[in-house]
């Protein structure tokens, strides 16, 4: 299983497409950056309004900064990323023939599966590491390194805004970090389960960005209520709970079992499917 | 009880794919050390008892010993006996050659670079183990299938194909390290294929199935020698045509005014074919009696008597394409 587990993570950083993950950090990055620049440019000669935006954009610190990346990328950006490497490692493979040579081995299949999954959760890892050090160098070029972090409710989908004190901002903002992983994890088997269904690489990209899209639109509208207690994506963004004054542990440790159970069922449906089909 | 000297014992493999029944009862015995090749027309059920044997397919009954072991229930171990090149070598294109072969050993136990090194010598690979495989031509790509095959000291292969898409150059080289690898390191190889002239060569013992079942087994030798080929040329004269085809021909030919018919029979049957000719009034150009070759054999055995078929196919093999 170990060898399994080094080669599928060898594979992944010698394939060029999973550069992605870190292209779209730096972009987001230089994106975040720009526009900072350009605000910071902008109001510096106007008098100020007391709105949300502006109250925000006078407390941006480093630590913000870098706990306000993290919506996008973890609600957005990741997620696809990862769409497309769970497709292209596994549905990419079975399409090109690669995974046969593989399969020839004394591995069974769940093993595989199990491999690849392990591999693309040590690449959440990465990408979130390397999100929470860049957005965190690139906030130093402009902004204080550390202070109060304002977390916008909106933004995080939370009821309401909370501010956190410096002392409370970087453990807070490290949990973040470190709770947004599982729901990756998640998205990585649902991914991969879906790779499996489809078995095409492009197909399998879609539907699985749609799937995790569409359950973020339903889970939105209250007029479809009632499918909202079986979205997973009620459950996976509970990272955002630790950016509550008062961290409600109880619901994080809800949530976060249920982001494993689903993380169990589409790694056990993608076992099954992978074990009944021929390849 | 299976006989010890059998790499691979199928019995009774049946596979069905929705209505149609790929494999239909199968059997097939592979003995130890010899090159045994797997004949057939497209769509015979070559590939997918290769991909059963794999593991790639599961079949819907039947049972296949590999080594004395029961595939099916101990597939771990068995597979850590054999090597396999199935459809096309398609590697991890992005890693290099020598990268591919550690990884790939690796999920059968390993194998040091001592041991990659000596297969990406017998390959003939030494020189490109460090380049990515996207570089290498698809005739560098099947030598590291048999390479990846051979890891780590696999006794057995199983080639589907080997010499397909490879020009005359690297369907010499791999027959050759075919050979080598029989020779001179004791393995046993399975193939299929249906490039026939490179099995004749090759092979030691051929299975010709067709519509999922075994038509003819044998060794190459006892086959062509079972029977001849004898070729008539008669003019084109009224009923010539009609004659000739109720002593079924396997092949027919007609061309502008001589028709050229191969008819497959015993030495003991030519005095027999030759009356039946004369007094049926064909005007005989020519009598000549011919070995026969694989080719002949797996025409007659895969298409029956149906002699446009037969021509079709002929043509289709001998075409570049």
């Amino acid at each position: 299983m170990i060898a399994l587990i080094h080669f599928e993570i060898r594979k992944l950083l010698a394939e060029r497409k999973s550069l992605l993950g870190l292209v779209n950090i730096v972009i987001i990055n230089v994106l975040f950056s720009l526009a900072f620049y350009l605000r910071n440019r902008s109001h510096a000669d106007r008098p100020h309004h007391l709105d949300q935006s502006v109250l925000v954009g006078e407390l941006v610190n480093a630590y913000m900064y870098t706990l306000g990346i993290l919506a996008p990328c973890v609600f957005m950006l990741f997620p696809m990323v990862l769409s497309v490497m769970g497709a292209f490692i596994l549905a990419g493979e079975i399409e090109n023939g690669s995974i046969r040579m593989m399969l020839f081995r004394p591995v069974a299949r769940w093993q595989l599966l199990v491999g690849k999954f392990v591999a693309l959760s040590a690449y959440s890892m990465v990408m979130l590491l390397l999100l929470g050090v860049l957005s965190y160098l690139a906030a130093l070029l402009q902004f204080d390194p550390s202070g109060k972090v304002l977390v916008p409710g909106p933004m995080f989908m939370l009821r309401n805004s909370h501010l956190l004190m410096p002392d409370q901002a970087l453990p807070r903002i490290f949990l973040a970090y470190t709770l947004a992983l599982p729901m990756l994890m998640s998205v990585s088997a649902m991914s991969l389960m879906l790779a499996l269904v489809m078995r095409h690489f492009t197909s399998a990209t879609i539907l699985t960005s749609t799937v995790y899209f569409a359950s973020y639109i339903i889970g939105s509208l209250p007029m479809l209520s009632g499918i909202h207690p079986y979205l997973p994506t009620r459950y996976w963004p509970f990272w955002k709970f630790a950016l509550m004054e008062q961290i409600p542990w109880d619901t994080i440790v809800q949530y976060g079992c249920w982001t494993g159970v689903y993380t169990l069922v589409f790694l056990g449906l993608g076992c099954a499917l992978f074990s009944m089909k021929d390849v | 009880m299976s006989d010890p000297t059998c790499v691979i014992s199928a019995r009774q493999v049946t596979k069905r794919y929705g209505r149609q029944i790929a494999l239909d009862a199968f059997d097939l015995d592979v003995r130890e050390g010899e090159i045994f090749g797997l004949l057939g027309p497209n769509g015979a059920g070559k590939t997918t008892f290769i991909k059963i044997l794999v593991g790639l397919a599961t079949p819907n009954s039947g049972s296949i010993e590999l080594f004395g072991q029961d595939l099916f229930a101990r597939r771990r171990q068995a597979a850590r006996q054999f090597g396999a090149v199935v459809e096309a070598p398609i590697f991890f294109e992005y890693m290099s050659g020598y990268d591919n072969l550690r990884f790939l050993a690796s999920l059968s136990g390993g194998a040091g670079r001592a041991e990659i090194d000596r297969v990406l010598r017998i390959v003939g690979l030494k020189d490109a183990a460090a380049k990515v495989v996207k570089a290498y031509s698809y005739g560098m790509k099947q030598r590291l299938g048999i390479a990846q095959a051979l890891l780590p000291r696999n006794r057995f292969l199983i080639l589907d194909e080997p010499t397909n898409g490879l020009d005359p150059h690297g369907i010499a080289g791999v027959r050759d390290l075919i050979r080598v690898l029989v020779r001179d390191y004791g393995i046993t190889v399975f193939l299929s294929s249906h490039l026939l002239t490179e099995v004749e060569q090759i092979c030691d013992r051929v299975s010709i199935i067709d519509h999922g079942r075994t038509v003819l087994e044998g060794s190459i030798t006892a086959l062509k020698a079972a029977e001849t080929i004898v070729v008539v040329r008669v003019r084109v004269t009224e009923g010539a045509i009609a004659l000739l085809e109720a002593l079924q021909p396997m092949l027919l030919q007609p061309e502008h005014e001589i028709i050229e018919a191969h008819f497959s029979c015993l030495d003991s049957d030519i005095p027999d074919l030759v009356r039946s000719l004369v007094q049926g009034g064909a005007q005989l150009l020519e009598v000549r009696r011919r070995e026969r070759t694989l080719e002949d054999i797996f025409l007659k055995h895969t298409l029956g008597s149906d002699p446009v078929d037969a021509r079709h196919l002929r043509d289709e093999e001998t075409s570049p394409s």
